[in-house]
């Protein structure tokens, strides 16, 4: 009987202390996930810029790179949604309410 | 393996540029030397100055002696197709909603001729390496300065989106390690391709200023727009360190005496090419003409 609930216990706190482990690793990457968004699509801008009317690089490195670049078109039409609001997406970034 | 010596003929338009490239390849075939001549300009003169008809493949015109006209337009198409293929192999689940039939549109795009030449120039380096001499007739000035400018403008790019694709890099580590434990995280297929791009246009860029392996010439004649154009080519040239080895006057019958050379580099030499007394056409007419003007294979010879 206290052998089962010591082991009990004992999943409780291994469970308890991975949650806690996992909180704080994703609390510790909350600044650095957006940061690398944004140059994912500052990135995907400057090399398909010519779709949204911006200077692009010669032709060839953009239709060179394009077949690689799935993600980060679907990141930079994301950011349509949220372009008109840059200070509230920024706040939330940040947690400030 | 060896290589062949590169000599680019490329001047203002009417000049004589295709005449020149044509007496050039005359000129080093006689001295037993394999020389192909390939016609970058979409105006292809080289047909009718060869009197043969010309293709895509090297047309035998002359004893050791080839020319080959480059078709731009299928060029374009064909690398317009393998980039369209490539996008539809990464999208391929968009054919469950037949949609990947829009990529087609890739082949219409745009502002590649510049690209076109050099992917064939590249090609026929590549091609020819049993070939003593590769004679390049070039377009008119503001395509050939288009691809020249080719490889500096496109490493100023790659350099900056390099640069950029390291931080995401650096960033995407940071968030494997912390989140994932370094479990996620793969090697960047961007950035591999465009490593590859930079060592194609740096190798290409070292080609065009390797003095030892590449001759530029510059043909121009007595009109005043050619002379300033011909300047104006010299100085955007030198601008990227590439060097133009000989300026050849083309219809100059006082073998430039009198003539005013300033704003003319030192470094390059100047070579007077007087008006032919008959037209120049067949390797018969252009080897005449070579005859009874002296002009032996040492003025475009470099070997």
């Amino acid at each position: 009987m206290i052998k089962m609930t010591l082991s009990r216990l004992w999943r409780f706190f291994i469970s308890l202390w991975e949650t806690a482990d996992q909180v704080a690793r994703e609390k510790a990457v909350s600044a650095v996930e957006p940061e690398l968004e944004e140059l994912e699509h500052i990135f995907a801008l400057l090399v398909q810029g010519s779709f949204v009317g911006i200077p692009s690089p010669p032709m060839q490195i953009s239709l060179d790179l394009l077949p690689l670049m799935e993600k980060e078109i679907i990141l930079m039409t994301d950011k349509m949604d949220t372009a008109n609001e840059p200070l509230s997406h920024l706040f939330s970034v940040f947690d400030i309410s | 393996m060896k290589t062949p010596r590169i000599l680019f003929f490329m001047g203002k338009g009417g000049t004589g540029k295709s005449t020149m490239s044509a007496l050039a390849g005359v000129s080093l075939a006689r001295e037993n030397k394999k020389v192909l001549v390939v016609s970058l300009d979409a105006a292809h003169n080289l047909s009718d100055i060869f009197q043969a008809k010309l293709s895509n493949r090297a047309n035998k015109v002359d004893e050791n002696l080839f020319a080959r006209e480059v078709d731009q337009e299928t060029i374009i198409r064909s690398y317009l197709n393998t980039t369209r293929d490539a996008l539809k192999r990464s999208y391929a689940y968009l054919s469950a909603f037949n949609l990947d039939g829009y990529f087609d549109i890739l082949k219409h795009s745009p502002g590649l001729e510049e690209y076109a030449l050099v992917m064939a120039f590249q090609s026929i380096i590549e091609k020819n390496s049993d070939v003593d001499c590769l004679i390049f007739d070039m377009p008119p000035t503001a395509l050939s300065l288009k691809f020249f400018n080719l490889p500096f403008l496109s490493r100023q790019w790659i350099n900056h989106l390099k640069t950029l694709r390291e931080k995401i890099n650096e960033k995407k580590k940071i968030v494997s390690r912390i989140k994932l434990a370094g479990k996620d995280y793969t090697k960047d297929k961007i950035l591999g391709r465009i490593d590859r791009m930079n060592e194609q246009y740096l190798s290409l860029e070292k080609s065009f200023q390797n003095s030892d392996t590449t001759d530029l010439f510059v043909v121009l004649n007595n009109n005043p727009l050619a002379v300033t154009e011909t300047r104006r080519i010299i100085a955007d040239l030198e601008a990227k360190k590439i060097f133009i080895k000989q300026i050849l006057w083309n219809r100059e019958m006082g073998k430039g005496k009198g003539k005013d050379l300033s704003g003319f580099p030192d470094y390059a030499a100047h070579l007077y090419f007087p008006e032919a007394r008959f037209d120049l056409f067949g390797t018969g007419a252009l080897g005449r003409y070579l005859d009874e003007n002296g002009i032996g294979s040492e003025a475009f010879s470099f070997i």
